[in-house]
Formats: C-alpha cells, sequence, structure tokens
C-alpha cells in the first residue's frame, strides 16, 4: 500500500545508516547543550539567543543598501540574481570570460540550492568540491543530506569503495584517517590548478563590506590562495550590520552546530587579495530567489536562520528519516519551513513536508536565533490547506475530531484507553492505522487517572 | 538584475515588517572561557582545541623537530629568520610548483584572542597564504602584547586590511563517521610561538 514520501524513506533507510545518523544527531544535540550551559549558564544563553534574533530583525533592506555600497568601496564587484538561473549565468559568465576551467569550491548551501555544480559541469568545467564531506557526495552525484554534515549517511566503508571508484585513493583503506590523507592529497593538486572559487557566505558585514566564512577544515583559506578569482553567492538575508555584532553570532554558531567554542578556521574577505598568492579578483553575487517574498511574508522569521543545523539535529523525524527524504536542499525543520517556501508554484511537490512534524517544539527550542520554527511550521500546513492542495496518502483526521469536540466520546474513550495497551496494534496492516504502525509504534499508556484525582482534591 | 531593482524590490518586502533596533550588546556576549585573563585563557583555549604554545625557543626547535620537520618556509613579511637557519633548511620564498617540499612555514599572528582561542592572521602582515596553509606545520608568531581578551576585542578593526582570518585550530574534519581527523586540508599542527 502507497506511503507519504517520507514514510518510504524512513521504510527503505539502510537500518546502519539509520542509525548513524541518529547517533550523530543525539551526540550533536548533546554537545550543543553542554558546550551551551558550560560557556553561558544561567540565563546567559537565552540572553545571546534573543541577542542574535533581535540583530537580525534589524533593518534588512538598510543594511543591504549600506553593505552593497561598502563591499564595492573595497573593490568587489557586486551583482544581483533575482533567481537561481540568473545567478549560475552570471557566475557561468564570469568564468567564461576569463577562459576559465578549473573552479574549487567552498561549501556553500545557496550554491546547492541554485544546482550551481551540474550547471557549470555541463559547461564543461572542472568543479570541485573541496569541503570533504561535500567531496564525498559529489563524486556520487548525491545531494547533502545534511546543512552541516553533508555526508552523515554515508559509512566509511562506502567511502572507501568510492574513492577507488573515482580515483582518489589507489586502493580500498576504511580507515578515516587513510581516506582522508587520500584527499588531501588529490585536493592539493586541485588547489594549485584552480582559476576561479566559489563560495557562500555565513555572514556579510554591512558597515566594513566584507564577507565571513567559517570552517574547521581551513579548504576556504587554501582555496583562496591557490585561485586568481573569487565568486562568492550570497542570500540577500545573510547581511548583518557590522563586525560588533558578529560576536554574538560566531559565539553561537560552532556551539549549536558541532559543539565547538569556535570553528578552527574564520575567514574576513574585504575585496581582491594584496598577498602574493591569493585572488586578484573579487565578484559577490546578491542572490533573491523566493527570498523577498519570504520576507514580506509570515514566515519571514525563517530568514534568520544562521544555518547551524541543531534543528535537525534536534528533530525525532529527521533522526528517523535523513535528510534525503525531505527532497530539496534544506532538510529537517529547517527544510519543512524553507523549501515549500522557496519552491514557489511547485509547493504542491513538497506539500507532505509541513505534516513531517510531530509538533513537539524541540527545533524552537534549540534554535540559536531563536525562530519560531514551530510556528512557522503550522503557518506551512495552514497555506496547504487554505490552497486545497493535495497531499498523497495523507491520513483524515475527522474520527479525531470527533471523538476531540465530542465529551461523552472523549470521556469514554479516555475511560477505555488503557485499553489500548493490550492490542496488537502492530497486527493491523491494513487501511491508514496499518500504513501508521508498519513504521511506528505508540507509547504505553499509563494516565487516565487524572479526572478522578480531581474530583477528590481539586 | 539591475541593482536598483533588486534594491527596491528588498525595500518593498521589507515595508510592512517591525524593524527592532539593533540592540546594545553586553556582558551577554563574553563567555565563562575568559576565565584567569586574556593570556590564560588564549593558552588554555586554544591548546584545548590541540593547537600548541611554546614560550620559547628550544621548546619551539624541539617541537618541530619531534613533528620530524627539516625544511621551512619563514614569511618574507617576518623580520628575521628567528635563527631557525641554524636547525633547518630555511627559505623566505613559497614556490607553489613544490608545495609538498615544506615541513613548515612560519608567519607573524597579527593578534590572538582569549575568548576563543583564535590566532588572528592578516594578509597586511602576511606576504604569502601558501605559507600559512600548505606544509605540515605552521608556527604563527605572536607578541605576548597583542592578545586581547574577548571575541568583541578581536573583531574590533578585523577590517583594517583585504583578508583576515581567526584560527583556532589544526585543519580538521569529522566527516567520516564523526571520526575526529586532523591536518585535512592545511597545517595538521597549529603551534602559536608567544614572545615578549
Amino acid at each position: 500500500m502507497a506511503l507519504q514520501p517520507i514514510d518510504h524513506f524512513c521504510e527503505t533507510l539502510d537500518p546502519h545508516v539509520k542509525k548513524a545518523i541518529t547517533a550523530a544527531s543525539v551526540g550533536s544535540t548533546n554537545a550543543q547543550k553542554a558546550i551551551l550551559e558550560r560557556d553561558y549558564p544561567g540565563d546567559k544563553t537565552d540572553h545571546l539567543r534573543s541577542l542574535a534574533n533581535a540583530i537580525k530583525g534589524g533593518d534588512l533592506a538598510g543594511n543591504l543598501e549600506k553593505a552593497v555600497a561598502s563591499l564595492e568601496r573595497n573593490g568587489i564587484t557586486v551583482l544581483f540574481a533575482k533567481d537561481g538561473a540568473e545567478a549560475r549565468d552570471i557566475i557561468y559568465n564570469i568564468i567564461k570570460e576569463r577562459e576559465a576551467k578549473n573552479v574549487v569550491k567552498i561549501k556553500s548551501m545557496t550554491t546547492e540550492e541554485i544546482e550551481l555544480n551540474h550547471f557549470l559541469q555541463e559547461k564543461g568545467m572542472d568543479v570541485v568540491e573541496t569541503d570533504l564531506g561535500e567531496l564525498i557526495i559529489q563524486i556520487e552525484n548525491e545531494k547533502p543530506s545534511h546543512i552541516v554534515k553533508p555526508a552523515i549517511h554515508r559509512t566509511r566503508g562506502d567511502i572507501a569503495e568510492s574513492f577507488v571508484k573515482h580515483n582518489i585513493a589507489e586502493k580500498y583503506d576504511d580507515n578515516p584517517n587513510h581516506l582522508t590523507l587520500a584527499a588531501r592529497k588529490y585536493l592539493r593538486e586541485k588547489y594549485f590548478a584552480a582559476d576561479v572559487v566559489v563560495s557562500g557566505a555565513n555572514y556579510v558585514l554591512a558597515e566594513e563590506g566584507a564577507i565571513v566564512l567559517c570552517t574547521n577544515e581551513g579548504n576556504s583559506r587554501f582555496s583562496m590562495a591557490g585561485a586568481k578569482t573569487h565568486i562568492a553567492l550570497v542570500g540577500f538575508e545573510k547581511v548583518i550590520p557590522s563586525a560588533k555584532e558578529l560576536a554574538v553570532f560566531l559565539n553561537l554558531l560552532a556551539r549549536s552546530a558541532t559543539g565547538q567554542t569556535s570553528t578552527a578556521y574564520t575567514d574576513f574577505v574585504a575585496g581582491p587579495g594584496k598577498s602574493k598568492n591569493s585572488p586578484k579578483e573579487m565578484f559577490l553575487v546578491f542572490l533573491d530567489n523566493g527570498r523577498s517574498d519570504i520576507l514580506a511574508s509570515e514566515s519571514a522569521e525563517i530568514l534568520k536562520c544562521i544555518r547551524c543545523g541543531a534543528c535537525m539535529n534536534r528533530c525525532p523525524v529527521f533522526r528517523l528519516v535523513g535528510g534525503h527524504a525531505y527532497r530539496a536542499t534544506y532538510p529537517g525543520p529547517l527544510g519543512i519551513v524553507l523549501s515549500p517556501l522557496l519552491a514557489g508554484d511547485k509547493l504542491a511537490t513538497l506539500a507532505d513536508l509541513p505534516k513531517a512534524c510531530s509538533l513537539c517544539g524541540a527545533c524552537g527550542e534549540v534554535c540559536p536565533a531563536k525562530i519560531p520554527l514551530p510556528d512557522l511550521i503550522l503557518k506551512n500546513r495552514d497555506k496547504v490547506k487554505k490552497q486545497h492542495i493535495h497531499v498523497p496518502n495523507d491520513i483524515n483526521f475527522w474520527p479525531f475530531k470527533l471523538l476531540a469536540t465530542t465529551p461523552w466520546m472523549w470521556k469514554s474513550a479516555m475511560a477505555m484507553s488503557k485499553a489500548a495497551n493490550f492490542l496488537p496494534l502492530s497486527w493491523i496492516k491494513f487501511g491508514p492505522a496499518g500504513r501508521w504502525f508498519k513504521s511506528r509504534t505508540i507509547p504505553r499508556i499509563n494516565g487516565g487517572n487524572f479526572r478522578n484525582w480531581f474530583k477528590k482534591n481539586g | 538584475m539591475d541593482k536598483n531593482d533588486f534594491l527596491k524590490r528588498v525595500r518593498e518586502a521589507s515595508k510592512n515588517r517591525k524593524v527592532v533596533e539593533t540592540p546594545k550588546l553586553d556582558c551577554g556576549v563574553v563567555s565563562a572561557m575568559l576565565e584567569g585573563g586574556a593570556k590564560d585563557a588564549f593558552v588554555k583555549n586554544f591548546t584545548s582545541n590541540h593547537g600548541i604554545v611554546v614560550e620559547d625557543f628550544d621548546a619551539l626547535v624541539r617541537v618541530l623537530k619531534d613533528n620530524g620537520c627539516k625544511i621551512g618556509v619563514v614569511d618574507a613579511k617576518m623580520d628575521s629568520t628567528l635563527g631557525l637557519e641554524k636547525h633547518f633548511e630555511i627559505t623566505r620564498e613559497f614556490d607553489r610548483n613544490i608545495p609538498d617540499a615544506y615541513h613548515f612555514g612560519v608567519s607573524i599572528a597579527s593578534k590572538a584572542i582569549g575568548e576563543s582561542g583564535s590566532m588572528i592572521l592578516k594578509d597586511k602582515d602576511t606576504d604569502d597564504r601558501l605559507t600559512t596553509v600548505a606544509p605540515w606545520v605552521h608556527v604563527a608568531v605572536l607578541k605576548e602584547s597583542d592578545i586581547v581578551s574577548t571575541l568583541s576585542d578581536g573583531l574590533d578593526g578585523i577590517i583594517d586590511n583585504a583578508y583576515s582570518i581567526f584560527i583556532g585550530a589544526p585543519s580538521k574534519t569529522s566527516d567520516i563517521e564523526g571520526v575526529l581527523v586532523e591536518g585535512v586540508h592545511g597545517p595538521g599542527v597549529e603551534i602559536c610561538y608567544i614572545v615578549k
């Protein structure tokens, strides 16, 4: 019997991969909690999150205008793209005008969003992702399954086989140290052969006219030492007022993403390089691609996202299905909100995503920018309903609605609820309940005594 | 898309949005990582991320030798080679045709930050970025008086040249099953040599 798309991913995901995703996600959530409690005890964490939310809630349009002027003043050519197609053309033309072929990439979800790699490769260019996780998935023609840990779904054995197949390693060896060293050797050649480096940006500093890149691998610095031209593709929501405010985000980003105090490398690029081996020209392409529509909508808060991945690490659904189940660039709670909004008139293809949520609210609690993700997910549900978009194999909730709005039925159901503990629910193989219990269980029901207690003590 | 059209579009989209005034940044931005003053905090936080701190020349030579170093490149912006030529083969120019020929690179750290345990390298104090990123071992020479306390102090004036970087640890990844591996692209050993 057909399932909702996300159920299909849950069912077909390799148990080892599912275990790995769950372990990595739980580990990251625990690390985030521990480091924030250690470094920002009491209400300091909440204060920091409030600051991040408030800074991102500032005059974005004004800061963008200021950023453009500052970036241009620093010798950066600033260009503008209304959508992915225009951004791809702009970037391609810059590369083509320089008769360049070799492109190295610094991890960027925005370039993933516009599917830049495929586009440039189809035009005959050699495009290489330099972040190890991105390289691992690029050579197998996959999409990232997590915004911070793109290859979270790949085992060391998969990677070892893949490295041999793509001539990155000479022979099969699944030791992570050896695999990483093989990638180091392979990428060195790419860095020195590169004509162009393409990056995104974690932040744009409006007052100073600079972009900020946060990495652990240092591939950003190496890429910007080898290539002659630097092109940065940036969603305009990445603009913040100045370097002064950046401290708030740097303190939150690494702690929320990987449980570190800071990323190993933070690059500040404010124009063409002056040192010997550095890009001598720099372009920054600001991308809209639906962002201005989101900014004008009731879901504008999602533009405050700092792409740390904490929401997906904490999400009980993501932990079971992995990132590919969301079928778009951004997975997890972030993806449930952002992907349908960015999809525009293709909303129907992702209309099931807002329902891939238990409404537990945990994503909102861990978000370092204090984005009310559960509220935004509900807004997307509402949007799907109001637009009468059909969600395949959606479960009809009218029986529950009848139960919950008819007092005598509700009371009777509560009185009999413990009987459910003895029902062989997993034996149900047909209809919506059959589909539901195929991949889910319900917790043991222990309650039901509150009314009696309240009658005696209330 | 035309610049003015793009900016107008964003301005229009923001029209009905309640703008929050940028808040004053207070003590909430300073973490407990700053205990013990700027230098102590830097040493503690940098070494906790597997950075190595040395404070005398003999210790520096020892660490380099322990890491198998024989040939090094000292960035041309450095006033001197620190006397390293007595112990190692030293060159002042990084030749990108033989990037793996150098076991270590030495350059200037413009500042360091206690709170985050990061060194700051700036292009204005660096002749060649490759000296700092290509060899397996990188040594940044830092004046003790250039260590500042907070991240905010470190960010003050950060854009006074075209390119700056915070370095807080060796180049690292845990992209393969979460296993930490150092030296993925750049230095696998990151040393801060603090001088008076």
